[in-house]
């Protein structure tokens, strides 16, 4: 099948027979497409953000002494660079 | 021109402030709110349609007016409503499809009487209608992205309006987060322009790229594409949109698949053709690659599709490619300085925009019938519905002729269009990109028939034969207002399929404000019954011709019975069933088995 890459087809059939498989008692017929843009692009690319915001996450400790001190800091950098 | 085409417009704009008030207002009681919010969402849109067609029919004389809707109190702001050519173009779209859908959804919306507050999706979906129309309007940078947001969010809330279901809960996040995305990307891009005109005024931009350093340009050009990508849905952008239209009710898919998406296009061609001034060549070849592998690749996910409303999702994404096909060639021939070039391939894109805004959302509400009719959404389910759908499957088979691109209706007349732009720029140009012509030629040849393949299932499996459950063997035929919304398209498409002429005049005034050319003259010949491209290896061909020979070829079969079957004994018996007991449905070709993945 040509776009066997793209498509990446999953098939699966399942049958049930009493004593020749021509005469099938039940079957159970499963196909599946994947989406290679979800699994291939979308799915990486959001466990990295998920990844990087649980990092950044020790930031968010919640304490405002934290976070003055975060805004002094800001503040110094770009005082210093605009000087 | 006088003032009277935008008078109507601000009138019309009134109106769906006035609809989505009104169905608030009566939320309680179902019936008053639906006839009175869809009925006024109606006549609110007519109003558009004819400013729209008085403005583009004027010709391309007319002069742009402009209003401010409200006093500005910050600076910078100006609540400005501006009527050019390019904006009345997708106003006539956005129109269009209004009144459609409009008088579509006093049949639909009676599916959720009892269970849905009808109140709210008609209030919403006014108010989506004046978004999208204010997106097309906007003068300035600022109100475009509020009226942007607007959209996004009352589309968000009407793609979540089944929300009980976790499918349209996870389809409309995702939507909202995808939105966003673009939206950043957006505003980034309109603070660069700002950066070098001092205005956000639309006026303001007008061919500020070649003022602009050439990284700056560049970005801005990178940040536009992303963000209106994301909303026309471009590979690799588009994932939102085969999980969002599904789930939508019908009507607001066709909306969102006729009009919402087409946003994105309109902004590219606002930016590109009007903002960012003469482009590099890297741009079109960009723009037209991206087209191509979004063509391919959106017609090769519909082929393995058995979820009629996602398989017509994924066509969006198809003919959005073929969409920006035309563009970006008519980028590449404005840099090699073919405007005459660049305005045919424009008006292919442009002319595909608004067929494929006619017939996708014609199929969306034949989709919509018969989801309200069978109350499923896969094909494997229905079957036979021709017989007890007739006008329904009669409509939904004129807008499956028309997106395969067949004569004589409209899908071919815009493929045709490309197809002779991309032949003719090989000539060009000398540098190797002109590679890119023959090969994006033939992508769309195989996307064609690709998607008549598609439509040949989608159709017989959907109409023909058995029916497959007990839902579809007991399916009914659509209310009236539901079938007259689906024949107004069905008109539409005939009449742009058959009088391309008359259409391409209207086209001029659009071509004129962005490449300087009027070629609805040289478009069309024989007193506008022959298209024809008059240049040295044009072709030619007329859709009424056409039609009449397809017409005249139906006789063929009438000649050949009297010859032949009048006289030839005639014996009636069973149809040849294997020896087994009669014919059943399982014996039918499935949708899987159509577009086998694996054999």
């Amino acid at each position: 099948m040509i776009f066997k890459a793209l498509f990446r087809p999953r098939r699966e059939v399942q049958r049930e027979y009493d004593f020749s498989p021509y005469f099938t008692t039940t079957l159970r017929f499963e196909s599946h497409v994947e989406e290679v843009f979800q699994t291939r692009i979308y799915r990486p690319l959001n466990r990295l953000v998920l990844g990087v915001s649980r990092r950044l996450r020790a930031l968010q400790a919640g304490s405002i002494q934290a976070y003055l001190i975060y805004i002094f800091i800001t503040l110094l950098l770009l005082l210093l660079f605009a000087l | 021109m006088n003032i009277q085409p935008f008078s109507l417009l601000v009138l019309s704009l009134c109106g769906y402030v006035i609809g989505a008030a009104g169905s608030l207002l009566f939320m309680r009681r179902e019936k008053l709110a639906n006839v009175f919010s869809f009925g006024v969402g109606s006549l609110s849109a007519l109003g558009g349609l004819l400013a729209a067609l008085a403005y583009l029919s004027a010709g391309p004389g007319a002069a742009v007016s402009k209003v401010d809707l409200l006093p500005s109190f910050i600076p910078y702001i100006q609540f400005t409503v501006r009527l050019d050519p390019l904006g009345a173009f997708f106003l006539l779209i956005v129109s269009l499809l209004g009144v459609a859908l409009s008088i579509y959804s006093l049949g639909y919306a009676r599916g959720f009487y009892g269970r849905k507050n009808v109140g709210v999706l008609g209030a919403f979906f006014n108010l989506l209608l004046l978004a999208t129309t204010v997106v097309f309007l906007a003068g300035n940078a600022f109100f475009f992205l509020i009226a942007w947001e607007i959209m996004a969010l009352t589309a968000y809330c009407l793609v979540s309006f089944e929300h009980e279901k976790v499918e349209t809960r996870n389809a409309g996040v995702l939507f909202f987060i995808m939105s966003h995305i673009g939206t950043g990307c957006l505003i980034l891009g309109f603070l660069l322009l700002f950066q070098a005109s001092g205005s956000y005024d639309f006026d303001g931009f007008h061919l500020l790229g070649n003022t602009m350093s050439p990284g700056k340009r560049d970005a801005a050009f990178l940040l536009f594409l992303v963000g209106f990508g994301v909303k026309a849905g471009i590979v690799p952008l588009h994932i939102w949109l085969p999980a969002a239209h599904p789930v939508a009710p019908s009507n607001v898919s066709a909306l969102m698949s006729g009009v919402i998406i087409k946003t994105g296009i309109y902004g590219l061609t606002r930016v590109l053709f009007d903002f960012l001034g003469t482009p590099p060549n890297w741009w079109g070849v960009t723009v037209l690659s991206i087209g191509t592998i979004s063509a391919v690749l959106g017609v090769l996910y519909a082929l393995m599709e058995h979820d009629l409303k996602r398989l017509l999702a994924y066509h969006s994404i198809e003919n959005i490619g073929i969409i920006l096909m035309g563009l970006g060639a008519s980028l590449m021939f404005l840099h090699s300085g073919h405007p005459a070039l660049a305005s045919l391939a424009l008006i292919a894109g442009l002319y595909h925009t608004i067929n494929h805004a006619v017939f996708k959302a014609l199929l969306f509400l034949g989709a919509g019938a018969v989801l309200h009719a069978t109350h499923t959404r896969n094909m494997e389910e229905m079957g036979g519905l021709a017989k007890r759908m007739r006008w329904t499957a009669l409509f939904f088979l004129v807008g499956a002729v028309a997106i395969s691109a067949l004569p004589p209706l409209n899908g071919f007349v815009s493929e045709w269009l490309t197809y002779q732009s991309l032949l003719q720029g090989f000539g060009t140009t000398t540098s190797l990109v002109r590679i890119m012509f023959p090969i994006s030629g033939a992508m769309l040849a195989l996307t064609g028939a690709l998607a008549a393949a598609c439509f040949v299932k989608a159709f017989g499996i959907t109409f023909l034969a058995q029916p497959r459950s007990d839902h579809a063997a007991q399916a009914h035929e659509a209310s009236f207002t539901m079938l007259l919304g689906q024949g107004i398209l069905t008109a539409a498409c005939v009449f742009l399929g058959l009088f391309p002429a008359i259409f391409l005049k209207w086209l001029d005034p659009v071509t004129q404000q962005l490449t300087g050319q009027q070629i609805s003259a040289q478009l069309s010949a024989a007193n506008g019954l022959v298209l024809s491209n008059t240049a040295a290896q044009g072709g030619t061909v007329s859709m009424l011709g056409l039609a009449l020979l397809g017409l005249s070829l139906l006789a063929v079969p009438l000649v050949l019975w009297l010859l032949f079957a009048t006289r030839a004994k005639t014996r009636r018996g069973p149809t040849w069933d294997c020896g087994l007991r009669g014919l059943t449905p399982q014996m039918e070709y499935t949708a899987t088995g159509f577009s086998n993945q694996s054999g």
